[in-house]
């Protein structure tokens, strides 16, 4: 798609008449375009009136396997800031990149905060199993964020990874600012981040020091060089 | 730090109309989808029964036209009202109403699962309704269903029958845009700016997605 065409895409996006493809690149783009985000989001509500025109009747036995199911489901965590963070070692030096790239971690009896986000559960607990399994070292640190969604420090010897889901899309001219805190506060910027669609994101971070912290704010598009928000989350590295 | 809020302007949402009293009961103003849904955000599951009576036969109603086949149509629907439940939280009030972010749902899981089952070498255009507005599929017991219903109607009947015919084949047939420029043979400029201008016209006359 070329960018100048790009904004008569909103009505073919509003009705799902893109491909996969395109609906991908499209919504990438809204990230950075709000008159895009602003129409797209209009005539999202346009086209939703068009199923008050086709409803069907629901037979009871739907309804009753519905509300069965509901009963005993779990749902995705309210955005109310919680303080569950827990420090685990796991025990691999092979699978916690493929942790973190799918951004979900099942809660296990080892203790682990888990945001099941997507099919993808059955994979992750395969991984989980899998690292836990195996000898190695890797810390992770997961905490819920004060604005929803939930983020990840994950350490092996080598490398040190953060990454977020289930962030809300910031508002218009603004980003994410990944930093390093030290233990007297001061601030050293890592990357200006925007989260995909879907609120996720994740960014190496330099090796940190006891004591340091990885930590989220809001700032202008742009970034900033000192935070001018509080962070919404923080995460500590282990000791 | 405070998200900035949209100024939203107030308009009754077509597809929110109250409950009638008598399914409510009582002196008490019935619950807006919106306030439905975020209390079951929060685990009350009372709430998402009555949220379900009031938007499950949409929910069905739309996957139904886009998948066809009932039995996959009640898979999907299935799916989709639990999975409500599940992200309740995820909705964004800012971003739109309720009843958009379910019914948005609703149809993209259907196209989802439809565009899945074609296989590339045979896409055939699913062409449905090329010259009339989907048929009043079942009786509306609800008055107020009934009153939306006609509001829609009247509203996409305001649109030019070139915009009608293409988000028709759009959204009730499950046709990417290309498709339908190619069963109209029309070109995709043209597929796009129809589909652009009904849904702003439609948008304007029902006084929603400020």
């Amino acid at each position: 798609m070329s960018v100048p065409e790009i904004h008569t895409f909103t009505g073919a996006y509003a009705v799902d008449a893109l491909s996969a493809n395109e609906r991908e690149s499209f919504e990438r783009h809204l990230v950075d375009c709000e008159p895009c985000t602003i129409e797209s989001r209009s005539l999202q509500a346009a086209a939703a009136a068009l199923a008050a025109l086709v409803a069907a009747p629901v037979s009871p036995a739907l309804r009753s396997r519905v509300l069965d199911e509901t009963s005993r489901a779990s749902q995705v965590p309210a955005r109310t800031p919680r303080d569950r963070f827990v420090h685990t070692h796991w025990e691999s030096s092979r699978l916690w990149m493929a942790v973190a790239a799918t951004l979900t971690l099942i809660a296990t009896g080892l203790g682990v905060l888990a945001v099941n986000a997507d099919r993808r559960a059955d994979e992750a607990e395969r991984q989980v199993a899998e690292i836990a399994a195996t000898p190695g070292e890797v810390d992770i640190v997961s905490r819920a964020t004060r604005l929803g969604g939930t983020a990840t420090l994950v350490t092996t010897g080598d490398e040190t990874l953060f990454a977020a889901q289930g962030l809300p899309l910031p508002d218009i001219n603004r980003a994410y600012q990944l930093w390093v805190i030290s233990p007297a506060g001061a601030t050293e910027s890592v990357a200006v981040l925007q989260p995909d669609p879907l609120g996720r994101l994740e960014h190496d971070v330099r090796t940190l020091a006891p004591g340091e912290s990885v930590a989220l704010t809001i700032e202008p598009a742009g970034g900033s060089e000192r935070p001018t928000t509080m962070p919404f989350v923080t995460l500590t590295a282990q000791a | 730090m405070a998200a900035q809020a949209r100024a939203l302007r107030s308009v009754p949402d077509p597809l929110d109309s109250s409950a009638p009293a008598s399914i409510v009961g009582g002196a008490e103003s019935p619950a807006s989808l919106d306030a439905l849904l975020l209390a079951v955000s929060q685990g009350d599951h009372d709430a998402f029964a009555q949220l379900f009576d009031r938007v499950s036969a949409q929910v069905l109603g739309v996957i139904r036209r886009v998948l066809r086949d009932p039995a996959q149509s009640e898979e999907v629907g299935q799916e989709v009202l639990i999975e409500i439940w599940r992200t309740a939280a995820r909705f964004a009030p800012e971003r739109g109403s309720a009843a958009t972010w379910i019914l948005t749902m609703a149809h993209r899981r259907a196209i989802d699962r439809v565009r899945s089952a074609q296989s590339a070498s045979d896409r055939e255009v699913k062409v449905a309704y090329r010259d009339h507005t989907p048929d009043y599929d079942v009786v509306l017991e609800q008055v107020e269903s009934r009153l939306e219903h006609e509001q829609v109607r009247r509203c996409l009947d305001s649109l030019t029958p070139l915009q009608r015919e293409s988000l028709v084949l759009a959204y009730y047939g499950g046709n990417t845009y290309r498709e339908v420029a190619q069963e109209l043979d029309v070109p995709l400029g043209t597929v796009k700016t129809r589909l652009r201008d009904g849904l702003i016209r439609l948008r304007d006359c029902l006084g929603v997605g400020a």
